[in-house]
Formats: structure tokens, sequence, C-alpha cells
């Protein structure tokens, strides 16, 4: 087992951004790169011309591209097929729901949210992940001869540039079989989020550390008088203080404004996924570690209540 | 039904980070444990499943040290029949296979119909755990459920979960089977001070993970996570001058 796998994904506009992040990732352990993709035609992908690809496979994969059992026995077959020491998916949703379950099947290592990836020259591989809430960079150690499933986080590799010159599209392996135990009954589009919400210019986010229903009161009063939008994170609206409709972030509404307020938010990865394109995030957190503040441009350690109490006042 | 919740007690850091003498670890006195969240909506699924359907069986388990005992005892003033702890002995907080093997020991001598897991973990935060799992007993997964419906007749369950962009993917899987839960999916009950005195002495079945194949992996180092705050401001004062500040950017840009 040598090489570098990188299980590619074709998107509208043909291989993903995040695919093209992980041939970087996959390109800087400096072992020979197979890229390669799962699709119903793989002779009609597009194209693929990234710098450090050694060669690009295509595997016939019938039905939803989403079914996991489908999705976890073709990568199980590109694995087969190139006995690679490493192995990149992107960490996402759809990955996550197998990659662990695959690895533990057949005994391969496993790490996921990764930041940071090289080898060693004993041929271990070292890989960096967030833990405790953003708080802590955790440096972890596999020693195996692979294969070695790893999932690095998208957005933090640069993407591969292309070089210009198309690699041929070899097909490999026979279509694998589309049967899954998880079978798709429907798909709901649950209009998901406030329209509202989603185009307001001024927005307070309220967190757990605003979590009680007086304080919810209390907000629901600055924004009326102020003329702003309220938001939360997941857990005020999982216990019922917050409408479902009012979540901001990964599974909730993605929001735009020009000033966002964080009140106790800690800055999660799920949550700044919805926030990420604020033109100015003003976070309130008494926790001077707290992660939001590295995305923030103005911030306080005061107490959020504190403020809020002088926010109602002076009207 | 008989269903198992696996429940983690997690490491969450009020504060400031400090590493422990060796630097793999975090200091345990700058630590809060408790129960990891979703977990709390995945004992109460499992309890709502069983007191819907006829009865049952709840069993909690966890991977951990005599300190995770708090967390099953929380459990089962919950409503949990009975908690079993598979003994930590160094296993690795960051190799979700090997913790998803001490948990199928466990999940296979019960003869689970339903194995539920918390979608993450607050500390580690793998969402791997579950999937792991589902592979050790080779039981189909579902992860990141909103709903979950059982139909007797067919012994299938219809689940709603989560899928990208917002949407809600409906699939139905035979049992056995592993779901991983999301926050939210339901209310979870709050433990009646009678619960909690019964919980405090119930027995917590203690076993040891013997001959599981041994983690690849090592925790070589940790480190408190560089902030990048390039562009943050503080803005100084009290909290008056703060909520001041905040009204006068609230002006400028509604204008
Ligand atoms: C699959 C998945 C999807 C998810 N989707 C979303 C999503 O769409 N949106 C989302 O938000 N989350 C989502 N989450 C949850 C996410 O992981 C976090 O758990 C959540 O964002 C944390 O919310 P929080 O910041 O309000 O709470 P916490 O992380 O508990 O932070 C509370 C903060 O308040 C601060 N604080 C406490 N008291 C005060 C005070 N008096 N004044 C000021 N500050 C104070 C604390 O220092 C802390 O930083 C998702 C999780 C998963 C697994
Ligand atoms: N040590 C453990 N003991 C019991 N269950 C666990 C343990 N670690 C993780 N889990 C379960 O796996 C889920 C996901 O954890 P993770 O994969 O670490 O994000 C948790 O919500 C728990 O249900």
């Amino acid at each position: 087992m040598t090489g570098t796998l990188v299980i590619g994904e074709i998107d509208a506009g043909g291989l993903s951004e995040a695919s093209a992040e992980l041939v970087s990732a996959a390109v800087s352990l400096g072992r020979p790169v197979t890229l390669a993709v799962g699709s119903a035609d793989p002779q009609s992908v597009s194209a693929i011309d990234l710098r450090g690809i050694d060669r690009l496979i295509g595997l016939p994969v019938p039905g939803d591209p989403q079914a996991h059992e489908v999705r976890e026995r073709a990568v199980e077959t590109l694995i087969d097929l190139t006995q690679p020491a490493t192995v990149l998916l992107s960490a996402n949703w759809d990955n996550a729901a197998f990659a662990a379950g695959l690895a533990e099947r057949r005994r391969f290592s496993f790490a996921t949210d990764v930041i940071e990836i090289s080898s060693e020259p004993d041929g271990a591989l070292v890989v960096t992940r967030p833990a405790y809430g953003g708080k802590v960079n955790v440096k972890l150690r596999i020693d195996d001869e692979g294969p070695s499933i790893v999932l690095p986080r998208a957005g933090v590799w640069t993407p591969a540039e292309s070089s210009g010159q198309a690699v041929p599209m070899e097909v490999v392996g026979e279509a694998v079989s589309e049967d899954s135990r998880v079978r798709r009954i429907d798909l709901l589009e649950s209009g998901a989020g406030d329209a509202e919400l989603a185009r307001a210019e001024v927005i307070f986010g309220l967190g757990r550390g605003v979590g009680k229903p007086e304080h919810i009161a209390v907000f629901e009063d600055i924004a009326r008088q102020l003329g702003v939008a309220l938001g939360a994170s997941r857990p005020l609206v999982d216990v019922g203080l917050v409408d479902r409709h009012k979540q901001i972030g990964q599974s909730g509404v993605t929001v735009k404004p020009r000033l966002y307020v964080a009140f106790g938010i800690s800055g999660s990865m799920q949550h700044m996924a919805g926030i990420s394109e604020s033109r100015m995030i003003f976070a309130v957190n008494t926790d001077e570690e707290a992660p939001i503040f590295d995305a923030a441009h103005l911030g306080t350690h005061v107490d959020a209540m504190e403020v809020a109490k002088h926010l109602l006042s002076s009207d | 039904m008989k269903i198992v919740v696996c429940i983690k007690q997690v490491m969450v850091l009020p504060g400031a980070v400090v590493l422990d003498g060796e630097g793999t670890g975090i200091d345990p006195l700058f630590v809060t444990r408790r129960l990891n969240d979703p977990d709390r909506y995945a004992v109460e699924e499992a309890i709502r499943l069983c007191e819907e359907h006829g009865g049952g069986e709840v069993v909690v388990v966890s991977v951990g040290g005599a300190e995770a005992d708090k967390e099953l005892r929380k459990c089962l003033a919950m409503g949990a029949q009975r908690a079993v702890r598979v003994a930590d002995d160094g296993l690795q907080l960051f190799d979700p296979l090997v913790v998803a093997r001490a948990l199928a020991l466990v999940a296979r001598r019960e003869a689970a119909d339903l194995v539920l897991c918390g979608v993450q973990s607050e500390d580690a935060a793998q969402q791997a755990t579950g999937p792991a799992l589902a592979g050790a007993l080779a039981y189909p997964c579902v992860s990141m459920a909103t709903k979950v419906e059982f139909e007797p007749d067919t012994r299938q369950l219809v689940v709603h979960k989560e899928a990208s962009g917002g949407r809600t993917e409906v699939v139905q899987v035979d049992l056995p089977a592993v779901l991983t839960v999301q926050t939210g999916i339901n209310t979870p009950r709050t433990e009646s001070f009678k619960a909690v005195m019964m919980a405090k002495r119930a027995q917590i079945e203690v076993t040891e993970p013997e001959d599981l194949p041994p983690s690849t992996i090592q925790v070589q180092s940790m480190s408190a996570h560089a902030p990048s705050r390039g562009q943050l401001q503080l803005i100084e004062g009290d909290p008056a001058e703060v909520a001041a500040r905040i009204r006068e950017l609230v002006q400028e840009v509604s204008q």
C-alpha cells in the first residue's frame, strides 16, 4: 500500500471545489495521487486537469449518489482496486454517514475533520483536528500501513490548480450494486429558513449564553425597539425557546447582514457556516477564548445580559 | 423492543485551555463534565419508543471511567432500565473505531433491536461513533435522525433525517439498526427527585473491554488553538458603553 486515493465528488460545475482541496492535501503527502470519481457514466465527466494527479479513475455508480450504502460500496471498491496507504474524502454529512463504518468493517484506520496532514519518515500519518469546541488542536499519529481513511475539513486547503493538461479517464471495475438497506421514501424541501431573516440588514443572534426564557423576552423587546431581526443558535431552537425558522447555521438559515451581533454564542463551526457572509460580526461573549472571536470584527467580554439592560433602557 | 443507547460524558472547557503535564490531554481541574447533549435526546427517544410500543427495555451504555457513572445514573433517573459501563482502561478518546468496538460488545450481548447514538460528541465532535458501531455490528445506519416512527407489523422504522441543503430525507430501514439522533428531536424529560434518589442506589454493571483489537491512533500532542484575532477590535468600556456602541452601529447600518 503506497499511494494516496482521493475520492472526488462531481457537482453541477464538474469536480467540486472541496475535491480540488483534497487533491492539494494529497499532493502534500508526496506519494502518487489517484483521483477517483464515482458516476453513473464516468466517461461523461468533463476533463480534469488538476496539478499533481498521477492517475484519474472512474467507477460506474448507478442510482442515487446520496444513498450512503451505495457510496460506501463504491469507495470500498475503489480502495480494493487501488490499495492506497491513505484515502481522502471530504468531511461532509454524506461521507460521515458511512466512512467510519467502512473503516471499522474493514479494519482500516480512521480520522475525521482533519485540518493538517503529513507523513512521517517512518511511514506513519500525522493529522491535526480541532476538539473541545474548537479550543484545542489535537495532533494524532496513525501507525498503520493503511489504508487509513481520513476526512479533511472543507475550506482549509487551497484547491489544486489546473495544469492545462487533462488527465485521461480510466474506467475501472464493474458497476456497483444499487442495493441499500436504507430506502429513501421521500425528500422534503422543508422550506427551512425565514426569508425575512435571510434578507435582514441587522441581526441579533442569541445563543446558549442568553438561553433563558426571560432573556429571550428581553431581546424580543430590544429587537422591536431597534427594528432589528432576531435569530438564534441551534440549542435555543432545540429547547423550543426560538422558532425553528430562526435557526442560523449549517442546518438552518444562511444570513448575510451588514451587522451581526452575537450574544452568548461560542462560534461552533456549524453556526459560523451560517454567518460567514456577514459584513460585520460583533461578538458579546464572557469567555475570552471563545472561537467566535476568531471571526469577529468587534468584540467585548462583558456579560450579554448587562449589555441588554442598557440596550433597552435608554429609549 | 430492546434499545441500547450509547451515552458519553463529555468534557467542556469553560475558559482558557490548560493542558496536562505531558501536553497530550486537558488538565482535569479545568474541565466541566456533563452528559453529551445529543445523547439526552437519544435517551428520551428510546424511552418514548418503548412507552409507545408496549414496553421493552432501554439499556444505557457508556465507555469511560468511573466518573461517567454520574451520567449513566442521570439516564436511569430519566427512565432507562439498566446501565452498563465499559471500563475505559486507556481507550482512545480520538479513535471512534475503538469506542465503537467496545460499545458493540454490549449491543451484541444485549441483542439490541435498535441502537441509538447522539449525532456527535461535544468534545471530540467526530460524528463517527454511530456509523462505526453500525459497521462493527453489520447493522444499517441512519444518521441525524429528527423523527423516528416504529411500524410494529413490519418491524421497520421510518426515519426523518437532516440532509444537506436544508432538506429532510425520509427513509425506511429494517431492524436491527443504528441511528444517530439529532438534538431537538423531542423534549427530554426532567428527572423527578424520587427517580434521582433511586438512580443513586442503582447498580451499574461494569464490564471489561476484552480482546479488542488495539487502536492504531495515539495522541501525539495537544495545543491551545492559536486564535487568529487579526481583525478583532475589542470595545473597551462597561456594558453601558458597549450598548451605546451597538446602538450606533445599528443606526449607521440602518440608514
Ligand atoms: C449536524 C449538526 C448540525 C448543526 N447545525 C447547527 C446550526 O445550524 N446552527 C447552530 O447554531 N448550531 C448547529 N449545531 C450545533 C453546534 O454544534 C453547537 O452546539 C451550537 O452552535 C452551540 O450553540 P451556542 O454557541 O449558542 O452554545 P455554546 O456553545 O454553549 O456557547 C454559549 C456561549 O455563551 C457564552 N456565555 C455564557 N454566558 C454568557 C453571558 N452571560 N454573556 C455573554 N456570553 C456568555 C459562553 O462563554 C459560550 O461561549 C449543529 C450540530 C450538528 C452536530
Ligand atoms: N465513550 C463513549 N461511550 C458511549 N457512547 C459514546 C462514546 N463516545 C461516543 N459515543 C456515542 O457516539 C456519539 C457520537 O460521538 P462522536 O463520534 O465522538 O462525535 C455520541 O453522541 C455517543 O452517543
